[in-house]
């Protein structure tokens, strides 16, 4: 089915490998940026780092509002 | 540590959440009324009243007036307490509250009058434009000097977006503004045809990303932790929704322009820089969705959260419904259709207007010390708006595909199977009065809303918030901490790896396509390689790249800059230059003076708001329309003509086809001629006239953007103009009797009609000496 669908695919041109690719390599770079992402600042102090700007919006004001 | 306090400056939010509902309430009523014109065309009420003049006032109401002033009350709360600093200026948050209104204002009265330069969500006038830009950098300056005078070292994600919106929307504004003045309330575009078709369109588009988008992320990041009561899910995947966003987004214009003339270097780019967009939009919308674990069970009871909830589910449909129509198959199907309209009003009644309301209903009663009004009401809103809002996304979804397999569906002997192009319009009819039932329970929903919102201001006194904050400001304590070096954050390890491979990758525009597939693989690699090599050789002792730039506004913005203008540079730096180059081998000739005129009574009218003047390569386009559009065929339009909208038929070729009669009565009683037809009536073109006198100047103008007009057709243009305009006058009354006199609009718009897709005519060039024959143009 996928060999059919692939030949299929490819027949109208073998230039429709290159969005694929590109695609692929996108997804890919994008991948590793972000795990990097998520894995950066594990340690004590990026922990800390990290609470505290999340935790901004939080710790800006005096009153809280009680909705009904 | 010693501490000061300090109080907010919240009135000026507090006004700015006045202004947005009162201009909200205004842009949604003439939308529903536009919407109403489409499904009962007698609603039209010529000339201020008609569609193509409303239609712009719509767009631009809801876009600057509802959502500019929602945004500039956000912005200016949160980042305040963000930066744990006063606004630094109340004058200039004044110069800036009263300022945008009056532009408002001035937008109000000028595009119901049929001043506008015809550029979508750029309509306003250059007077008006330059009251924008000095409006926005009155904004500017006031967000920046806050910023230096922050007590608060790390920039909260919400800045970032904030910053990027300023940056951006003050360089699109001004590029796509550039304009020569014709006279105090009208210009030309420095930009003809396919460039200013580019340069509209990464305008447009980015208009929606810098100003429908960012500043509102920014308030999500900011408005939802507190609404939901907990932190943002994950601080670290906001920075790369933040940087892909604004680098990607930029480039992403030209899927406005798939099968149009643009080159296809420049489609290409639009197209996959768009699928590229769906990876960090999502990775925004799982990030707000998921921040709110743990707090589901609020949203039964919590009209706030129900509010944002949903906005940011329909701003992950809407960002990936934009990927999905910006693929060029989809787009051959879906381009001019009411499916892009249908798109547009998922993000902007969805996104926007649910964040807006959420937004305001978690304001206002702590703007004013109190509690909301009715709670009641503010889930009736959402349920009504909510409902409102399916309502118009499916019918729009529904006429969308239906026009356009209409317009492609053949016979079997190969012939367009719906000719007449009417048949199509009529059978979106039912899903118009739709549309306009899903508009009016969202208006109803949102009229409550003010309502609820003024009995909640009425019950409670403005408070202005007061806090404890370091005494110290950022640039009192900056001399006693250790400082990092600019240079070492502007050219630090990742801004290299990217820079490296951006250029390999530039290198594309030059080689061949085997050179290309290594130039790839070997960006690829040094991609993947670098971001290991970065990761195994960070101290973990030490704060992150990212971290030490979170501290620094002004390297902060300067990268921002950079990665904001890159695309646009990429893009439009091209088309210009070639642009001159085409204007040197140009086969088409100049508009007639009288042609000029008419084709500005043709943008006064909005004629563009429903007809396109572009062909795309398909035969059912070639069948119904003639031959495909080419640059060349627009070189002279300052502004551009392609229009987003094929309401009524694509008249790019329509010079010639049809005789002057036939234009005149169509004009006057579209129904005549069209049975059936939606159009609004222009009878006033045969009353409302025009100098002669007054056309030289406007062929000065373009003869000054490089359209070729020798300085004796400058001179001669009100004699010229005159005297073709006498001939069609003449001639009308010669075949049916009709007096219409020949300083007209309507002469004038006959004139340019007939012109369109055709070199001139013997009588609408009065210097030619050619055959009497009509040329197509090359």
């Amino acid at each position: 089915m996928l060999g059919w669908f692939a030949s299929d695919f490819f027949a109208q041109s073998p230039l429709l490998a290159f969005p694929l690719v590109g695609l692929t390599i996108f997804i890919t770079v994008f991948g590793v940026i972000t795990l990097r992402t998520i894995h950066m600042g594990k340690g004590h102090a990026g922990k800390a780092r990290i609470q505290h700007l999340a935790s901004l919006p939080l710790n800006d004001s005096n009153e809280e509002i009680q909705h009904d | 540590m010693e501490t000061e306090r300090i109080t907010y400056n919240d009135r000026i939010s507090r006004w700015f959440i006045g202004a947005s509902v009162t201009w909200g309430i205004v842009g949604m009523l003439v939308g529903v009324i536009v919407a109403l014109q489409l499904a009962f065309w007698q609603s039209n009420l010529p000339p201020y009243l008609s569609f193509g003049r409303l239609r712009p006032l719509h767009t631009n109401a809801v876009i600057f007036a509802f959502v500019g002033n929602m945004l500039f009350a956000g912005v200016y709360y949160s980042t305040q307490r963000l930066l744990k600093a006063r606004l630094a200026s109340d004058k200039l948050s004044w110069i800036h509250f009263w300022g945008w209104q009056s532009i408002i204002v001035s937008a109000a009265i000028t595009l119901p009058l049929g001043i506008t330069q015809s550029k979508e969500y750029a309509e306003l006038e250059w007077p008006i434009d330059i009251a924008i830009a000095l409006v926005w950098v009155v904004f500017a300056v006031n967000f920046f000097w806050t910023l230096a005078r922050r007590r608060e070292k790390q920039l909260y994600v919400a800045i970032w977006f904030y910053i990027a919106t300023l940056i951006a929307i003050a360089v699109l504004h001004i590029v796509n503004a550039l304009a020569i003045p014709v006279g105090p309330l009208q210009s030309y575009s420095v930009f003809g045809g396919v460039q200013d078709a580019l340069v509209q369109w990464w305008y447009g588009h980015n208009a929606v990303a810098f100003f429908l988008t960012t500043p509102i992320l920014g308030i999500m990041y900011y408005f939802l932790p507190k609404a939901a009561d907990r932190p943002v899910f994950s601080y670290r995947l906001s920075i790369i929704h933040f940087w892909a966003l604004v680098f990607l987004y930029i480039w992403a214009g030209p899927h406005h322009l798939l099968y149009t003339a643009l080159p296809d270097w420049a489609q290409t780019l639009g197209m996959v820089f768009s699928v590229m967009l769906w990876a960090p939009s999502w990775g925004g919308m799982i990030n707000g969705l998921f921040t709110l674990r743990g707090a589901w069970d609020r949203l039964r009871t919590d009209p706030v959260l129900k509010f944002f909830a949903a906005a940011i589910t329909f701003y992950g449909m809407a960002t990936f419904e934009g990927p999905l129509l910006s693929i060029k198959s989809v787009s051959g199907l879906a381009h001019y259709t009411d499916w892009i309209i249908g798109h547009v009003h998922a993000g902007a009644l969805g996104w926007n207007g649910f964040m807006a309301a959420g937004m305001f209903y978690w304001m206002v009663p702590r703007l004013f010390g109190t509690k909301l009004h009715s709670q009641k009401s503010a889930n009736t809103h959402f349920y009504l708006a909510t409902f409102g809002i399916l309502l118009y996304v499916v019918s729009m979804w529904v006429a969308g595909v239906t026009q356009g397999l209409m317009w492609r569906a053949q016979t079997e002997d190969g012939g367009l199977m719906y000719p007449n192009f009417l048949e199509t319009v009529l059978a979106l009819k039912p899903m118009y009065w739709t549309r306009l039932v899903g508009g009016t329970l969202y208006f109803v929903g949102f009229v409550m809303m003010a309502w609820n919102l003024y009995k909640t201001a009425r019950s409670g006194a403005p408070v202005d918030e007061e806090v404890e904050v370091p005494a110290a400001t950022l640039q009192d304590a900056a001399s006693s901490q250790p400082h990092t070096p600019w240079h070492k954050l502007v050219f630090g390890a990742p801004v290299v790896l990217t820079l490296v491979v951006g250029g390999m990758l530039s290198t594309l525009a030059f080689v061949n396509e085997m050179a290309s597939t290594f130039i790839v693989v070997m960006a690829f690699g040094v991609a993947l390689l670098g971001s290991i090599a970065l990761q195994l050789t960070r101290k973990s002792d030490r704060p992150t790249w990212h971290a030490l730039l979170e501290g620094r506004a002004l390297v902060f913005t300067v990268l921002t800059v950079g990665a904001v203008l890159i695309g646009g540079v990429a893009e439009i730096v091209p088309m210009v230059v070639t642009g001159s180059r085409d204007l040197k081998v140009t086969k088409n000739k100049p508009y007639s003076p009288l042609e000029l005129q008419g084709r500005d009574v043709y943008v006064a009218e909005g004629c563009y708001t429903c007809h396109s003047q572009m062909i795309r390569p398909f035969v059912w386009e070639t069948a119904r329309y003639g031959k495909v559009s080419s640059a060349d065929d627009s070189i002279f339009d300052h502004p551009f003509q392609w229009g987003s909208k094929r309401t009524g038929p694509d008249l790019a070729r329509e010079g010639g086809l049809r005789s002057d009669l036939w234009h005149y009565r169509h004009l006057v009683d579209p129904r005549e001629v069209s049975a059936g037809s939606i159009m609004p009536d222009y009878a006033h073109l045969e009353r409302h006239t025009f100098k002669f006198s007054g056309i030289e100047a406007k062929v000065r103008v373009m003869r000054s953007l490089g359209v070729p007009y020798s300085v004796k057709q400058v001179q001669q243009a009100p004699r010229d103009a005159e005297a073709q305009a006498i001939l069609i006058a003449t001639g009308l009354k010669k075949e049916a009797n009709v007096e219409v006199p020949a300083d007209s609009k309507m002469v004038a718009v006959i004139a340019y009609l007939q012109r369109l897709g055709r070199l001139p005519t013997p009588q609408s060039d009065p210097g030619a000496t050619n055959e009497n024959t009509v040329k197509e143009v090359n």
